[in-house]
Formats: C-alpha cells, structure tokens, sequence
C-alpha cells in the first residue's frame, strides 16, 4: 500500500512539473477577445424590386446599419476551455469548449483540438501551437432562425510555467466560424432571405493552465 | 525543417486570411415589371399548348369529368379528371389575362384582359376559339397586380411577376427585415396579402348545377367573379354586375349592367338568388328574370373574405380573424337561415381556430383550418346543432371543393383528391403537383 502510495506522489509530482511536460490531463482556460472587421453593403438597388413608386419599397439604408462600404471594427468577448490528455510535450489531443459573441449573435462551438509544445527543451517560457476544428452552436436564446455552422481555429502562443501547478498563457489565433441566419419573410413579395456568415477573426486570449 | 514550416504556416495564416467578417445574403423575391400588350396582339394570342405543371394557380373550376385550373394571368391546364385516382393533364390553353372562367355545355367563357373569350372544349384539347365579346372591360385587378387599358395608344398596361434571387453583402447583424410584415395568407403553397386574396379562389358546392335550368354548366368557387345561371352568365366587376345572355351558347350577348357601389369581389348563384360579396357585405339578387336582377336584401355581417356556401336554405360561412384587409374579430364558422333571401337571419355560430375555404355536401361540411389542419362536422341533427366528426391535423388545408364523393383539397404543394365516399376516414388517392417556386 505504501509503494503503490509512494509511486502515485512520485507519479502526481512528475507530472505536475509543467502543464504540457508533466501531467496527463491538461485544462487550459482562457478569455479573450476576437478582433474582426466587416466592411459591409454593396448598397444593394432596390429599384429592382418593387419600383421606387410602390409604397413598399424600402427606404435606402435600412438593409444594414452601414453607409454603403464603410468599415467598422468588431471586437467580442471569447471564452473558452480546453481540455485534453496529454501523449507526449509536442501533442495534447483534446476537446475545446466554448462561448463566442458575434454582434448581435452568439455560438458554443465544440472542437476537437490539439495542443503541444515547438521546441522540445523545456524553458521558463515555452511557446506552443494550437489546432482547432468543430462546430459552433448556436447560443442561449437565439430562434431556431439561427443556425450555427463549422468552427476551426489555428494559432499559437506562450506559456510562462510557474514551475508548480499552474501556468500562464498568452495566445492568439486565427479562427473561423460560419453560420446562416434565416430572416422571417412575409412569403409574399419577399419569399426567402437567407444571410450565410463566415466570421473572420482574429483571437488574442490570456488564461491559465493547470 | 518541420518547425519552420510551422512557423511559416501560421504566419502564413495570420497574414493572408483577412478578419474581416463575410456575410452575404441571398434573397428571393418577386419582381414587378409595367409590360403593355397591344390590343391586337392580345386578340391573336390564344393557343392551345402542351400540358404544363402549374406554377402560380388560381381559381379551380370543374365541369363533368374536367377539372380546369387557372394559371393566374397566364391561361388554364385542363385535366381529364374522370378518374380522380389519375387525374390526366390534358392541356395548357394560353389565355394571357385570364383570371376566371365559367362553362356552359361545350362552351368556355372565360376573361381575357379586356375581352370576353368564347372557346369550343368539346374536345379540350383542340379547343378552339369561337367569339371574343371585344371591351367587356378596362381594367381589373387580381392577386397581386392589376391591368388597365389606354384607349389613345390602344395598349394594355399590366404588370409582369417574376421571381428573382440577388445576393449582397451584408454587415452579419441580421438587419433585414426589409419589408412591412404582412400577416400572409396561404394559397397553394403560394403566399398573398389579405387584400390581394380577396380575390382569390374559393371554394366548393355545385352552385352551378343548382340554378340552371337550361344547359350543364359546371362548379366553380364562391370567390368566383363569373357564374352562370338561367342561361345567363354574370360577371361582377369592381362595381357593377354586368350580364350575358347565352341562349346563343357561341355568341354571348351583352344584356343589361347593374352598378352595385364600391369593392364587390365574388358572385355566387342559390336557386333564384345571386349571392354578390362586397367588401362591406353581401347583397342577395332576385333572378327569376334572369336578363333583369332584382335585389332583394344586403346582408352587413358577411364580407367577401369569408368564403360561404349555401345548402337547403341555409348558408355556411367561415370569418377568420387574421385578416387584416376584411377585419375579422372573430373565428367562427356562421349558419344563416337564408330561406326567406330578403331577410337573412343567423341560425348559430360556432368557434373554430382559424377557418379558411369550406364545402358542404348532404351531411358533411368540411372545413379548411390552413396549418391547422381540416375539420369534418356532422350536420345530420340540423344547422343549430353541428357537431365536429372528425379532425386531420396533419394536413394543410386551404381550400376544399367535395364533389360526388371526391374531395378535392387544395393543400401544401397542389391540389390532393381524397375519396370521402366510404365512411368516415379519408382516403388520399391523387395529387395534381406545383412546380416549386425556386
């Protein structure tokens, strides 16, 4: 009982040594933001569809809060967590959890992922890379006109090991998500309106790993 | 070598993928086009053309073993329906304008822009024309366009439906709700507005076979502009009530016009009565002489969205509250005592859940609840003691015409035929199919 004892506190201490080098199970819990950019609206005529004459064509400007090829900045909130085991410094496979906001939409996306360490010498800071690639849900309270679309992410970043159970990370990403919005259309003069979105951002996180 | 190809890798993606969001959104929608048609070229269009699947259909007329559907402003398909198991798509007759139609023996009438068009359907599919009634009218308004006629430069102006698909960029908020919401009303498979249903088909009963007592005339709806009665065909314009003398099948001859006041819409004939709907209510015409309609009452509660049929004195009527145009409060469906026709009078009401088309046949009515399905009640112990047999809620239905037996339902993607004959389930035995609309 005392050696199985003894090899388990010898086993928890090799492993904690680090997040990626020394342990089995990895959790790495970041938040963040994602950085992105629409320059919306072509400006689209609407001459084309009921004539200017007709009482209801719709008045310029009200297809998208935008004048016509202005750019904006468009900066959420991202969290996510992710959680794997551990196989070897350079490869983590595991699973990412998490919450996006995207204007006035949100998504859970689940990915499966991979973390691991660029250089094999472990040092104080260690850079690692990160590859994720699911499907983005759509979130709490949004209609069923919402759907959420295919998710990935692929970025790196750096890890300052505290040297005992913790570490910090500092990481950013490229990550994309696509989803399809179907507005509700009155299925007379407008009989369907579907918007496909594929939200280019660019993600910067800090969290931890234990 | 393989750590710099990965640090090239996700440099590489961080430089060329842009974050900019990409929306797009890709729209469907109809698009109106002002079209003018010589009055020449609108005098040699008719032809009769190969069966077609319908597209955007109309009003429903049957006659013995033919079924017509109207492709609104386009023409009408003729199906041989004397097996209604297997309806036959027999043929298109293009008939640009068309919008109603009525048949008196061998003879269709049916509206095309501003004439009247007389064609021989003893064979309908070498149907031929035979008179055209030139300037019946000038201008008239279906579903969701209208037409007029401009006597200086002798064209029809009227306005071309088409559907179209665009795509834009978009700022991927979802801020598209581009159009005032209508509450739509559904019309196989196809939407409208409330008021452009209002001229819509309707509905049911042998209307036609009950009044005639000369020739076989056929059963059109109770939202139908044209009926034949007594060898008289009437045609109920915006305002007036205009009327043909058919004893001469191939050669109608234009007889007496009545002005009615503002918004009528549909006609319908009850022995010696004509049934006329208006937007305000329902005025009830004498035609014992048939060349000189007398009026005999006008009845405030009925308007012309509620679809009525009539059955042993007694006439059904459906309200729906969601029409905005007609402005229903209620949902109920109505049995009016209309045996004396100058006084009609409400027998009961009963609350339904959002009744459209209805038909009745001996002990059945049957009535449309859209999505909700259709109800079957039984009429067997009277008109103020109805009482539902049955409810389908699995299917669509809008409208319903029952005819010998055969129920013919205008439902989710086309016309379904069910077989009400033997007891009490429905049997679904044909399906006469929409072409989708993308």
């Amino acid at each position: 009982m005392k050696t199985i004892s003894f090899t388990l506190l010898i086993a928890v201490c090799l492993t904690t040594i680090n997040c990626f080098a020394q342990r089995k199970w990895v959790n790495i819990t970041e938040i963040g933001a994602q950085l992105g950019r629409i320059q919306a609206n072509s400006n689209p005529d609407y001459s084309n569809l009921l004539g200017s004459s007709s009482s209801f064509a719709p008045t310029p400007g009200r297809y998208t809060t935008l004048p016509p090829n202005y750019g904006v900045n468009r900066n959420n909130l991202s969290i996510q967590t992710f959680n794997g085991v551990q196989l070897k410094n350079s490869l983590t496979p595991g699973i990412t959890l998490g919450a996006d906001w995207y204007g006035n939409s949100q998504f859970f996306p689940v990915m499966a992922a991979l973390r691991g360490d660029i250089l094999k010498k472990q040092r104080r800071i260690s850079p690692y890379y990160s590859v994720d690639a699911g499907y983005g849900f759509r979130g709490f309270g949004y209609g069923s006109d919402l759907h959420g679309g295919l998710a990935w992410s692929a970025g790196g970043g750096l890890r300052i090991n505290t040297g005992n159970k913790t570490g910090l990370v500092i990481g950013v990403a490229y990550k994309q998500q696509n989803a399809v919005y179907n507005t509700p259309v009155d299925g007379i003069y407008t009989i369907s309106q579907r918007e496909t979105r594929v939200y280019n951002r660019l993600a910067l996180r800090m969290g931890i790993c234990f | 070598m393989k750590r710099s190809l990965l640090y090239f890798l996700l440099l590489g993606s961080v430089i060329n993928w842009s974050c900019q969001d990409r929306c797009q959104q890709t729209r469907t929608f109809r698009k109106f086009t002002s079209v003018k048609i010589p009055i020449a070229e609108l005098r040699t269009s008719f032809a009769v053309e190969a069966p077609r699947e319908p597209q955007e259909p109309g009003k429903i007329y049957v006659k013995d073993n033919y079924l017509f559907i109207n492709e609104i402003k386009q023409g009408v398909h003729v199906y041989d329906n004397s097996n209604p198991s297997a309806p036959r798509a027999m043929a298109f007759l293009k008939i640009p304008g068309n919008v109603d139609i009525a048949v008196l023996d061998n003879f269709l009438y049916a509206d095309t822009y501003t004439d009247l068009l007389v064609l021989d359907i003893t064979n309908p599919a070498t149907a031929r024309e035979v008179k055209r009634v030139e300037f019946a009218t000038r201008f008239g308004t279906f579903a969701r366009t209208s037409w007029s006629y401009n006597e200086t430069d002798q064209n029809i102006y009227t306005q071309k439906e088409e559907i179209l698909t665009e795509t834009a960029q978009t700022d991927c908020d979802g801020n598209l709700s581009l159009w005032p919401y209508f509450a739509p009303i559904w019309y196989f498979g196809r939407f409208y507005g409330a008021f452009e249903y209002g001229f819509m088909s309707g509905k049911s009963q042998s209307f036609g076979a009950v009044i005639n007592d000369g020739g076989s005339s056929g059963t059109g709806g109770s939202m139908a502009r044209f009926t034949i009665a007594k060898e008289h065909l009437y045609v109920v314009g915006s305002s007036e009530l205009q009327d043909y003398d058919l004893k001469n099948r191939a050669n109608p001859v234009k007889g007496s016009k009545i002005s009615l006041g503002f918004g009528i819409e549909t006609i319908f004939p009850y022995k010696n009565q004509l049934y006329i709907g208006s937007q305000t209510g329902m005025y009830i015409y004498d035609v014992t002489k048939p060349e000189a309609p007398e009026k005999l009452s006008f009845y405030q509660h009925v308007r012309a969205c509620d679809p009525v049929v009539v059955q042993n004195d007694v006439a059904y009527v459906t309200l729906r509250n969601n029409s905005s145009f007609c402005g229903g409060t209620q949902n109920v469906l109505d049995a009016i005592d209309v045996a004396d026709p100058r006084f009609p009078k409400i027998i009961k009401s009963y609350p339904m859940t959002g009744p459209y088309g209805l038909g009745v046949d001996g002990q059945r009515i049957f009535v449309c609840e859209g999505k909700n399905g259709l109800r079957i009640l039984d009429l067997s112990r009277g008109p103020s003691n109805i009482t539902q047999t049955q409810e389908f809620k699995n299917v669509d239905a809008f409208d319903v015409i029952p005819l010998n037996g055969t129920l013919m339902l205008v439902g989710q993607g086309g016309l379904l035929q069910y077989d009400y004959s033997g007891g009490k389930d429905l049997k679904l035995i044909s399906k006469i199919s929409v072409k989708p609309l993308f």
